[in-house]
């Protein structure tokens, strides 16, 4: 029988032993290793010849992952910049792996509760 | 029963210059047709509950409507903005239950029959305010 996708509820998310009330979770893997071209067609080019390409002449970070996760959550907690830790997500979707905090934000407003944002690296 | 609308009631009689006027005759719904003017109702209009990935945050935001009556026009906006005074930007605890962020939304006049046989005509001014409430 097929599996029918979580519909993500009951999912909890906790980072460096703590956990968060969140209510978005962004998973994104990038294969650095990709083939990447760059396009250097030009002006001597006739009319319907095809586009030139070549490799890039420089390889990407080293330390690049290329794995992120992103989250929103509620809470007046601010996740530091720079912080390593073990990242756990379980529930919709199962993940254990250590990570540091790339990007990391809090935003208090009128009529609101106070919502984060933050964006961590997670290693392969 | 914890409930926002206690809360901001009883903000309403332990504010002098509200409860000078209708001392705690502030009602849920329905005034008892022995009630003397002026006096207040109340009654909740609506509720926003926000989820999460790990279930409900526990935290809805509540409107509450006050609608208050008085034997005249000066009269039901006099006391109208004492209540506006007292509730607007209030937050506070009573009976184990907390309300934050209380905003006055909108207000509305009217000239209302109240029910009853030989009940007058008055004068009535509908406060509407947002609040948020520790629901768990």
């Amino acid at each position: 029988m097929a599996v029918t996708p979580h519909d993500s509820s009951g999912t909890t998310f906790t980072f460096a032993s703590a956990g968060y009330t969140v209510t978005n979770i962004t998973y994104s893997l990038t294969d650095t290793a990709a083939n990447d071209t760059i396009d250097i067609s030009h002006l001597g080019l006739t009319t319907g010849a095809a586009v030139l390409s070549q490799s890039r002449p420089l390889a990407g970070s080293a330390t690049d992952t290329g794995r992120e996760v992103q989250i929103d959550y509620i809470g007046n907690s601010v996740i530091a910049d720079g912080a390593t830790g073990t990242l756990v997500i379980a529930g919709g979707l199962t993940l254990s792996k250590a990570a540091t905090v790339s990007a990391s934000s809090v935003t208090l407003a009128v009529n609101d509760v106070v919502k984060g944002s933050a964006t961590f690296k997670v290693a392969r | 029963m914890k409930s926002p609308e206690a809360v901001m009631r009883n903000a309403l009689v332990t504010t002098t210059v509200v409860s000078s006027i209708v001392s705690s005759r502030i009602f849920p719904l329905l005034a008892p047709q022995s009630a003397a003017l002026p006096f207040i109702t109340y009654r909740r209009s609506g509720i926003r509950r926000q989820q999460t990935l790990g279930g409900p945050m526990g935290v809805p935001q509540v409107s509450v409507d006050f609608d208050v009556y008085a034997a005249t026009y000066e009269g039901a906006r006099d006391l109208a903005d004492k209540v506006r005074l007292s509730l607007d930007g209030y937050g506070g605890t009573f009976d184990n239950a907390e309300v934050k962020q209380v905003s006055l939304e909108n207000e509305q006049d009217d000239f209302v029959q109240l029910a009853g046989a030989d009940m007058p005509p008055v004068y009535s001014v509908k406060l509407s305010f947002d609040c948020w409430w520790q629901e768990t």
